[in-house]
Parts: C-alpha cells; structure tokens; sequence
C-alpha cells in the first residue's frame, strides 16, 4: 500500500468487511460512501452479502492513520449516532390561502431537510416555506 | 437536565451508560464508541434507552428517528429505543414498511433502570 492509499472497512446487516480495492486516503465523504454503495449493491465486499437496498446516507466515515495494529491508514463507515437535536414544528397545508386551506399534517422536525422528506412520503410536493424562527410552515400542491 | 443514554441488553439489564462529552440538554452527540458497543454487543443488546428535556409524553426527533434506522441497518436487526422524559417513557419499534416508519408505544410500568437514567440526566455534570 501507498502512503497515499487506505483500507475502506463496511458494516452492513450484521456483517463487516473490507472493499478489496484501495481508497486514496483523501477521498471525501461522499466518494467513500459511493463506493461501498456499489460495491455492496453487488456484492464487492468479501463477508457482506449483495444487498440492492444497501443506503448509507446515515452512516459517518471514520479515518484512523496508520498505527501498530495496523501499518496503513484505515476509513470505516459506520452508522451515525446522535440523538436528540433542536426540533421545528411542522404545518403542512394544501395549497390555498392561508387560514382558509386545510391543515394536512403537523408534526415536530428538526430541519427543513426532514420537512422534505417528510412531504415526499405524503405524497405532495414542497412549495415554499416560511414563518417565524420557532415555527415553520410547508405549503404543498398535489404532484 | 442534560441528557443521558444506555444501552440495554437482553434481561432488561442495563449494558453501558452513555454519558459522552459535547452532550447537552437537547442532545447526545455522534459518538464512534457508542457504535463500538452496539457492534461488539450485537448479539445480546436489546435496544437503547436516552432523556429528553422536560415533562409529559417525549417524542422522537428526527435525529433519533435517522438514527434508530441506521443503527438497526448496520447491526442487520431490529431494536426497542425508549424516550424518557422527567415523568413518562415512551418505546419506538421499527413497523415499516418506510425506513423511518417507527410506531410509538406509552409505557405505565417503568424498568428499574428508568429512575437511574433521569437520576444521571438531572446531573449537572458533564460526561
């Protein structure tokens, strides 16, 4: 191995291995989870099961440097751990004007990216949002 | 309050308290030795109990909700995650069929580890 290269290490449905290809040690976050997409999608890593389902878009990247228990720089994905974290209230109303349009959903989120995907599994799509810095309100229109 | 986690195993037995540093009143932060005892206790952890802030039926952030996911899809198995607040408790379980879909259970007959867990979330020190 080059001073330049490292040893990708996945968890994934009880199992651990490693991409039997090397990673450049500065590869970004984003390039170490692709890679272990496919290579886990198709079954790449020795240990790990094909899984086409395999999503890493909660998982962290760790990056460990050469050590005496192991002479090259390791990266491991792993799934994230934090809990808790500042919640927004969520108003999600059909589309119309407002107090007029009927409330569809209202619920505690933490950002406007779990207000998203919260809208996705309604069915509607996100349209705008405003109101307030305690409060947040999401108008949606059929798709 | 500060909040406080502990990963419970099989027996209902309380396996290793998380008190990490960088913990706050709203939050545990990500911690790679918290993964390390889910992983290397994989077979015997029955699921993860935290504090949040504050009274009356606690509710699943986001956060917790990406995380239980994330957890239970590295791990390959499913987990109970109980939410406490000062005087209620709360568990989440996976009932799918979306990732993130988890049902909320009220709990009235509280495990003896519930008490220890508001005791350390009520400290003023940090981990």
């Amino acid at each position: 191995m080059q001073d330049n290269e490292a040893r990708l290490n996945i968890t994934w449905q009880g199992a651990n291995g490693d991409l039997p290809d090397l990673m450049l040690t500065d590869s970004s976050d984003a390039e170490v989870k692709a890679a272990a997409l496919e290579a886990v999608r198709t079954g790449g890593v020795p240990g790990i099961p094909a899984d086409p389902n395999a999503d890493f878009r909660d998982f962290v990247v760790d990056r460990f440097p050469p050590s005496e228990a192991h002479p090259y720089s390791k990266i491991m994905l792993r799934p994230k751990t934090p809990f808790g974290g500042q919640r927004q209230h969520l108003y999600v109303f059909e589309q119309g004007r407002y107090p007029n349009n009927k409330k569809i959903a209202e619920r505690e989120m933490d950002s406007d990216e779990a207000a998203i995907a919260h809208a996705n599994t309604i069915d509607a799509t996100w349209v705008w949002t405003a109101e307030g810095q305690q409060h947040r309100t999401v108008w949606l229109r059929p798709q | 309050m500060i909040e406080v986690g502990v990963v419970i195993e099989e027996g209902g037995i309380p396996l290793h308290w998380h008190l990490p540093a960088g913990r706050t009143s709203a939050s545990l932060p990500d911690s790679r030795g918290l993964w390390d005892v889910f992983w290397e206790n994989r077979h015997r952890i029955v699921g993860f109990a935290h504090s949040h802030p504050g009274s009356g039926w606690p509710g699943p952030s986001w956060t917790d909700l990406t995380t239980f996911a994330a957890i239970e899809a590295a791990l390959g198995r499913r987990l109970a995650w109980w939410i406490t607040s000062s005087d209620h408790l709360i568990v989440l379980r996976w009932i799918g069929p979306g990732r993130h879909q988890y049902e909320e259970e009220m709990l009235f007959t509280e495990p003896e580890w519930v008490a220890q867990l508001r005791h350390l979330s009520e400290t003023p020190t940090r981990g």
